[in-house]
């Protein structure tokens, strides 16, 4: 699997949707010239090669995706995977969500793929992994020295995100994908909330209406995995061992925040034995099921 | 077991009758009702011999006035001196009461505070004093006021002032060592009073000012000094301190029109008034000093024969001594006599002598008047005793006096008085909760104690302090002021006021009311949320009130429940519970079990939280300034910090910036009356805060995590708010900034736009571009619209000279391009454009190019407000364009119709090589015409040679389309037109005048054949395919 964080760390959703979108109406293909001198306009942008620039990065993100492919000629012409969801790269803002959502979904569904047949898991999904584990009440520090460094050696993850220059696209990606916020509290402080709120709501319409809670979360670890697929779960070692009846960290902050939004009601039970625990900091709540309110609709 | 709700222990009307903050106001006999609440005083005694074993109260006074007695050859003059309602009318009072003198050796006049009319004041003096001396002086006083209405009388009062300046006020002489200052006082004094003439009669003095319309009229006005003495004397009004009766900087006519032009002509009175308004304080201070004056003559007290005040006093003083006996003066409040103390004054400064008895005064005076006091009266002071501001040493117990006093009532006050003097009591005041009207204790005594409190009172024991209890007591003497506190203040507020509206309240079970609040320090350390325990409605807010003014935010004693009626809002089983059960579910709240922390131990942490005034803000409190500030900065921070604008590929660059900062600023979150400084633009998305507990709750979480970057209570470096649940906090947090984001970014990307705004500045490009000469299709694209620049030189026509000024600007403007750059664009960090979203800028050119003034009309329109830069240089583009539309598509049209013509069907390039071929072997045969002609006919042909072949020689101009659409279009092939057909013009008529001579010259030049026959059979040919040019006809249509 290629890494996301150190050859590739000029790539991001962003750049993937761009060169996406301009695929879509290429049906023939394009080679790299074609692409670099119609997506990277002289006048506007300032030239660079394929690699040092972000479109090298991120066509070879996207064909690492699937998203996109290319021909074995030379030049190799490079195409949009008939596997992209072509309404997503409509150009509107739900649209865009989608995108994202589905490049969460592939990168998960691809890493617990790789997690086994026992190949590498991509770096940002076990970042991802270890990001939804951490606790919302103590947002991470986007300076990399401040918390975050302990934190990720602590996971055992610094083989794959272990300086500053991966820990940057390490934190776009995961807010672009919606599995964290980030809060600027001036221009020198920032936190990085873990928060998967966004990727959750992007999934929301493809969710069961209505299920015991039990299987409705397998269900949104199914569609997003690096929110705690065990498979997954078990690569970062420095994670705590977690029940799976007992939801925390990001997505526990999620759920809440979407019950308060109206969108899901968590029916809470006292005694139902297939119950959830939800648990943010001190706070533990027993959920039955969980239902999706119309609004999400 | 007696219940206490609903309990009052004292009349509503028994606070009217024996409350009396002011002592003005309070009756001549009702020294019981004064005594029995009165609390010792705390004064400096300034001024004098020292009292021998003087207690520093007002017992020191009386001492000191004492002492004075029997000394034949002096007077006593004590002055007693203090701030506004600090208690020195008092302290004369308490003095007037205790005088245990010998009626056979003293005569005493006292004057209350409560006289406040000159003329009431004059018959006080006359009545009070012996003999019958006064009584000619007083009708003739009463005349003055009875034969003359208020506006007679104002004028009167002003022409005495005149009178006086002119007349009786004398220059100032010198005085011996007299300083610069003093100097200057005086010249400018004298200045002011005038020259006197030949007759002595002061000229061109303020006395002839005064005569002049604009400030006579000014002086005159409604409400102005003279008003306020004159509806004194009229007895209409009253002024405390003779506030009003004193002429002030504002009262002359300064900033008026007119005065000038009134006093053209009369340099002298000019210069006069040009003096005034340089140095208007000597002017106001010879005004005091004639209105004075003025009124002692308008009113007859200055009698050239008959009684004058200072007759009278004399007399009365001729007569006492006679008597063998002392002039006691008490006066509550010496600026009472105001206009008239010249006269007291003379009185104070005559020594009693052979046939004069002795004055014993005693005065009370604000500071300020006292500082007016005549210099020889003030040296002559033989005390001066000054009342401290906190004069009351002991608030508490002072006010607890009053709510016995209350209880009692005046009649049972009265009658104890009565009684008093009788049995010669010391201790006649009763402690109403030891013992009612039949001698029995309050049977609420002991729980009332017990739970409001009591205060010991010297001489009375233990006070209940209900209604109040420590706290609220406490409270209510902390209560905010505009300024200082005074025995007065505390008075009208915690026992007139209060006092009045517990009873009304508590009767009907709606104590504490909400404008409770208003009379007490209503200082919070926690959230009201959190204090109610998540109770709401009418009866929660009253709860708080309790909480908060009886129980320091927190339990309320049983008693206090039970007397306000509070145990339903409280639940069952509140009533004697200590604490106050939260009745509201946890949810409801954000507090679960174990959630809501404890309040904080003091002293753990060194900062102090800054909440406590936004908790008091939501109570009616207001946050300060940078209070404001820096909630608007933190929310806006963190809500920026959260749009996440790239992820829709616009970034924050210098013009995206603008954009949406005119949508999104500090200024959009709005206090409300609190919001210091401009608010946000009406375009803007504006976030109120309310004085809720939601709102509240979300600023505390927003302060606490902008200042710590977490939700861990115990990492603080201030305190939790405690009650507040770190989970709740942050999720109330989280869910309203993701709210506001959501706003902010629909705002921002749908209903501006800002996708479209790209799209608009890529397609009104590609419209300038086509508008400057550059031939652009649709399919050429963004790139073509970005890359290419119309060529500098390239040769327009004239007619749309204009319009392609206008393109070259627009294609100039950087904040243009930058907008795409701005808006569709993939970046990283704080760099520029990588990728740019092509796919969907190209979207609009097709429709662009299509019909250019609808599409420069929409952007006009559609981006005014958004984009004002590219909305204005659309509009002008647009405009240019329909300025010059008919003329190009006429010209266009003229030039085709040339084209035509010449050519009548021959393809340009053809023509183009025959008139080269012409044109070389007419100059080489020198029949060349003209003969300097060549170099134009060249050009010309070379126009023809470099026409493109797709020149159209006929075009239908569209009906259906506006002309400023069809000259746009055009302009990819019009400009080559015109040339074309300028360039055939000169072809023609270079061929014409070439065959002229021609012609010309054959029969005359018989060897011509022999000399050229071959270029004559060419030129025959020429002449054939060029009869057109001729102007032969023929070849047209």
């Amino acid at each position: 699997m290629l890494d996301f964080l150190d050859t590739h760390a000029r790539a991001s959703a962003q750049a993937l949707l761009v060169v996406c979108r301009y695929l879509a109406s290429q049906a023939k293909g394009q080679d790299s010239d074609d692409l670099r001198e119609a997506l990277q306009p002289g006048s506007l942008v300032r030239p660079t090669d394929l690699r040092s620039g972000m479109l090298g990065p991120a066509l070879a993100v996207g064909k690492g995706l699937g998203f996109i492919e290319s021909s074995e000629g030379k030049p190799p012409l490079w195409t949009l995977s008939k596997a992209v969801d072509r309404r997503t790269l409509e150009d509107s803002s739900d649209s865009t969500r989608a995108f994202y959502g589905s490049v969460l979904h592939t990168l998960g569904t691809r890493a617990v793929a790789a997690a086994e047949s026992g190949d590498k898991v991509s770096d940002i999904a076990l970042g991802f992994v270890w990001l939804a584990a951490q606790d919302p009440l103590e947002p991470i520090s986007t300076n990399w020295g401040e918390r975050a460094e302990d934190s990720i050696i602590k996971a055992g993850l610094d083989s794959e995100i272990n300086n500053g220059t991966q820990w940057i696209p390490f934190c776009r990606w995961a807010t672009s994908l919606g599995l964290a916020v980030e809060s600027s509290l001036s221009s020198r402080r920032s936190f990085l909330i873990p928060d998967c709120s966004g990727a959750i709501r992007r999934i929301l319409p493809r969710l069961p209406r209505s299920l015991p809670a039990e299987q409705w979360l397998r269900q949104v670890y199914s569609a997003l995995p690096v929110l705690g697929d065990p498979q997954l779960t078990k690569l970062v070692p420095g994670l705590p061992t977690r029940q799976a009846s007992v939801i925390s960290g990001s997505l526990a902050l999620a759920l809440h925040k979407l019950a308060r939004a109206g969108l899901i009601e968590l029916i809470p039970s006292e005694d139902a034995v297939d119950a959830v625990l939800v648990r943010l900091g001190n706070q533990s709540k027993r959920v039955s099921k969980v239902r999706i309110l119309e609004e999400s609709a | 077991m007696t219940t206490m709700q609903g309990f009052r222990c004292w009349h509503a009307d028994a606070v009217g009758k024996t409350v009396y903050s002011d002592i003005g106001a309070l009756p001549g006999d009702a020294d019981a009702v004064f005594l029995a609440a009165h609390s010792p005083m705390s004064l400096t005694h300034v001024r004098g011999a020292e009292v021998v074993d003087g207690d520093g109260s007002e017992r020191d006074v009386l001492e000191a006035l004492m002492a004075a007695t029997g000394d034949p050859d002096r007077n006593t003059l004590i002055a007693v001196t203090g701030v506004p309602g600090a208690g020195k009318s008092h302290v004369v009072r308490w003095v007037h009461a205790h005088l245990k003198l010998d009626e056979e050796r003293f005569h005493v006049l006292y004057v209350p505070r409560a006289i406040q009319t000159i003329r009431d004041l004059l018959r006080r003096i006359v009545q009070g004093l012996p003999g019958d001396s006064g009584q000619e002086m007083l009708e003739r006083v009463d005349a003055a006021v009875i034969r003359a209405s208020p506006a007679e009388l104002r004028d009167r009062l002003l022409e005495e002032m005149r009178y006086a300046l002119t007349w009786i006020l004398e220059p100032q002489q010198p005085k011996a060592a007299e300083t610069e200052d003093e100097q200057g006082r005086r010249e400018d004094r004298n200045n002011l009073l005038g020259e006197p003439d030949d007759q002595g009669k002061r000229r061109h003095g303020l006395a002839d000012l005064l005569a002049v319309s604009p400030v006579n009229q000014a002086l005159l006005r409604p409400g102005g000094v003279l008003d306020n003495i004159v509806n004194s004397v009229h007895a209409e009004t009253s002024r405390r301190d003779g506030a009003g009766s004193r002429f002030e900087v504002g009262d002359l006519p300064l900033k008026e029109p007119g005065v000038r032009s009134a006093l053209r002509g009369d340099e002298e009175l000019l210069d006069l008034w040009t003096f005034v308004l340089q140095d208007p304080g000597a002017a106001v201070d010879l005004l005091n000093e004639a209105v004075q004056e003025a009124l002692l003559r308008a009113l007859g007290l200055r009698a050239t024969q008959g009684e004058t005040l200072d007759v009278v006093f004399r007399q009365a003083r001729e007569f006492l001594h006679h008597e063998g006996k002392e002039l006691v003066l008490l006066f509550e409040d010496l600026a009472q006599f105001g206009l008239i103390d010249g006269e007291l004054y003379d009185q104070f400064s005559t020594q009693p002598g052979s046939s004069t008895a002795p004055l014993r005064v005693v005065f009370a005076v604000t500071d300020g008047p006292f500082e007016r006091i005549v210099g020889t009266v003030r040296s002559r002071l033989t005390h001066h005793f000054k009342v401290a501001d906190d004069a009351l040493k002991d608030r508490e117990v002072f006010l607890s006096r009053y709510l016995n006093l209350v209880r009692l009532g005046r009649d049972e006050v009265e009658s104890a008085w009565r009684r008093a003097s009788v049995e010669d009591d010391q201790d006649w005041v009763r402690n109403a909760c030891d013992s009612n009207e039949y001698g029995t204790p309050c049977p609420m005594r002991s729980k009332c104690h017990s739970d409001f409190g009591a205060v010991e009172v010297p001489g009375l024991g233990a006070v209940g302090l209900y209604p109040y209890n420590k706290t609220a007591m406490r409270r209510a003497l902390d209560r905010p002021l505009p300024e200082s506190a005074t025995p007065r203040s505390d008075l009208d507020v915690c026992v007139s006021e209060s006092l009045r509206e517990a009873h009304h309240h508590i009767g009907r079970g709606t104590y504490p009311h909400a404008l409770a609040f208003e009379k007490f320090n209503s200082d919070i350390t926690r959230p009201k949320q959190v204090v109610l325990a998540g109770r709401t409605g009418d009866e929660a807010e009253r709860l708080y009130r309790a909480l908060v003014l009886w129980g320091d935010e927190e339990d309320l004693a049983p008693a206090v429940v039970e007397a306000f009626k509070l145990a339903d809002v409280l639940g069952d089983g509140a009533v004697g519970s200590p604490a106050v059960p939260p009745v509201a579910s946890a949810e409801h709240i954000g507090v679960t079990s174990g959630g809501a922390t404890e309040r904080p131990k003091p002293g753990r942490l060194q900062v102090q939280s800054p909440l406590p005034d936004l908790f008091k803000w939501e109570t009616g409190g207001r946050l300060s300034e940078p209070d404001v500030k820096s909630y608007r900065k933190t929310v806006y921070e963190l809500v920026k910090g959260r749009l996440n604008l790239d992820h829709d590929l616009v970034h924050s660059g210098s013009i995206a910036q603008e954009l949406i900062s005119n949508i999104f600023a500090v200024t959009s979150f709005d206090f409300g009356d609190e919001a210091y400084g401009r608010t946000a633009g009406r375009n803007a998305v504006r976030f109120r805060f309310e004085r809720n507990s939601n709102d509240v709750k979300v600023l505390a979480a927003a302060r606490w995590f902008a200042e710590h970057g977490h939700w861990l209570p115990d990492e603080g470096h201030w305190p939790w708010p405690s009650g507040y649940d770190p989970v709740d906090l942050m999720l109330t947090l989280e869910q309203r900034l993701d709210e506001w984001a959501g706003e902010v970014r629909a705002e921002v990307l749908t209903r501006r736009s800002t996708r479209d705004l790209a799209r608009a500045a890529v397609a009104a490009r590609a419209i300038a571009l086509v508008c400057a000469g550059v031939d652009l299709d649709s399919a050429a694209g963004l790139r073509a619209c970005l890359s290419v620049v119309p060529t500098s030189g390239e040769p327009t026509t004239l007619t749309w000279s204009a319009v392609e000024n206008v393109a070259r600007t627009l294609l100039e403007k950087t904040a243009i391009s930058s907008l795409i750059g701005d808006l569709a664009s993939v970046r990283q960090g704080a760099g520029g454009p990588q990728l740019i979203d092509v796919t969907v800028l190209d979207q609009d050119l097709e429709v662009a190019l299509a019909r250019p003034t609808h599409y420069l009309q929409q952007v006009a329109d559609g981006f005014k407000e958004v984009e004002p830069i590219l909305a204005a240089e659309a509009a002008a583009l647009l405009a240019a364009v329909r300025q010059c539309a008919d003329d190009t598509v006429a010209q266009a049209r003229q030039a085709l119709e040339t084209v035509e013509e010449i050519l009548g069907g021959s393809r340009v390039r053809v023509v183009a090589k025959e008139a080269e071929e012409f044109g070389s072997r007419a100059l080489k045969s020198q029949f060349f015409r003209p003969r300097d002609g060549y170099s134009e006919f060249s050009d010309a042909v070379q126009v023809l040679k470099q026409a493109p072949i797709d020149l159209p020689q006929r075009w239908e101009v569209d009906a259906g389309v506006p002309a400023g659409d069809e000259a746009v279009r055009i302009q990819r092939w019009m400009r080559t037109a015109v040339r074309v057909a300028n360039a055939l013009e000169v072809i023609r008529h270079t061929a014409a005048l070439t065959s002229e001579e021609c012609s010309h010259n054959t029969p005359e030049s018989g060897d011509l054949d022999q000399r050229e026959a071959f270029v004559h059979e060419k030129l025959i040919e020429v002449e054939q395919r060029l009869r057109v040019l001729a102007g032969n006809g023929g070849a047209r249509g």
